[in-house]
């Protein structure tokens, strides 16, 4: 049977490397493709490397009563993502701190539940996606990718961003809607 | 309830659109992640062995001077070292002088504070050059 991420770690602050090297080699992927969508596309692996160093230094630190192995890798991915583009001058902190309205999610996803389905006929016809995704802003590419790429839940995600759930949703809602504007626009 | 199917069907399709975007992440990626972990452990048990080394020998350096001051009083190597500033004694018993005075310096205490300065000049600038390098 599959050992969880949680025995994994324990097993390898017993002493057992391979629990480790098993833990790289489930989240590598999925690390390398987050680091891609946000926004790092020529030194990805460097960077993915860099988020493991550091989650291999904190390990010790990582508490199972605040969140699980996974999105604790995905907080320290995008802390890592963040420092890396602010030093590169990617990117700027409205980037990060803009949009967050706390409108609850309940009152408007009535209104984008439609419309989704005929942004993503387009984007699957056109192969959009990735373009698409790279002129969202950075908080937005974030949540679509942790909810749609890694099935995270908005909580989830919350943790990841450090925002409350009702801003999460709403920054969901608003990709959504960035989103079809941008394919109705292409 | 019609609400709700719509929404999942709209995220199950998200979820495929994604899922088949990914961004492949090069084969010996991990690989490479776990060699740099290793490397960084070895880094680490050695920034620990330097910071070891550090402590002792700034320890031992404290005694070491201490001992060194005793040793150059007690065997009037100041006294010896200051008649050779006297020019009549330079001249007409020079040679003897010199060796009164290497006779009266103490050497293993100087190679021993000497050995220890080295040490902890050493290991402090491999701890700094570590430290920035590894951000341990």
């Amino acid at each position: 049977m599959k050992e969880t991420d949680e025995q994994l770690v324990s097993a390898y602050l017993r002493g057992n490397d391979n629990a480790l090297k098993e833990l790289i080699e489930r989240y590598t992927a999925p690390i390398f493709n987050f680091v891609y969508r946000s926004g790092i596309h020529t030194e990805t692996a460097d960077v993915t490397q860099e988020i493991f160093l550091k989650a291999w230094k904190n390990i010790k630190k990582f508490n199972i009563q605040k969140s699980s192995l996974k999105t604790w890798l995905y907080i320290i991915a995008r802390t890592t993502s963040i420092d890396f583009m602010r030093k590169r001058k990617e990117i700027t902190f409205s980037d990060m701190e803009e949009h967050s309205s706390d409108r609850a999610f309940s009152d408007t996803i009535i209104d984008i539940a439609p419309l989704v389905t005929e942004v993503i006929d387009r984007l699957e016809s056109k192969n959009l996606l990735n373009e698409a995704l790279s002129k969202l802003p950075q908080n937005y590419q974030t949540v679509l990718t942790l909810h749609y790429h890694e099935e995270m839940t908005f909580e989830e995600i919350g943790l990841v961003l450090n925002k409350p759930l009702n801003t999460v949703k709403s920054w969901h809602q608003r990709a959504i809607i960035k989103l079809r504007q941008i394919v109705i626009d292409n | 309830m019609h609400f709700s199917l719509v929404y999942t069907y709209m995220e199950k399709r998200l979820n495929e659109l994604f899922k088949k975007n990914t961004t492949k992440a090069p084969a010996a990626l991990s690989q490479d992640i776990w060699e740099a972990v290793l490397f960084s452990r070895k880094a680490r048990y050695k920034y620990r062995v330097y910071v070891g080394i550090g402590i002792l020998s700034l320890s031992g350096l404290v005694p070491a001077l201490q001992m060194l001051i005793r040793e150059v009083t007690a065997s009037g190597f100041f006294q010896y070292a200051s008649l050779l500033f006297t020019s009549k004694i330079l001249l007409s018993s020079g040679k003897e002088l010199l060796l009164a005075i290497v006779e009266a310096t103490p050497v293993m205490s100087i190679v021993l504070c000497l050995l220890l300065i080295i040490l902890l000049v050493n290991s402090l600038f491999i701890i700094v050059k570590r430290k920035r390098v590894f951000a341990f």
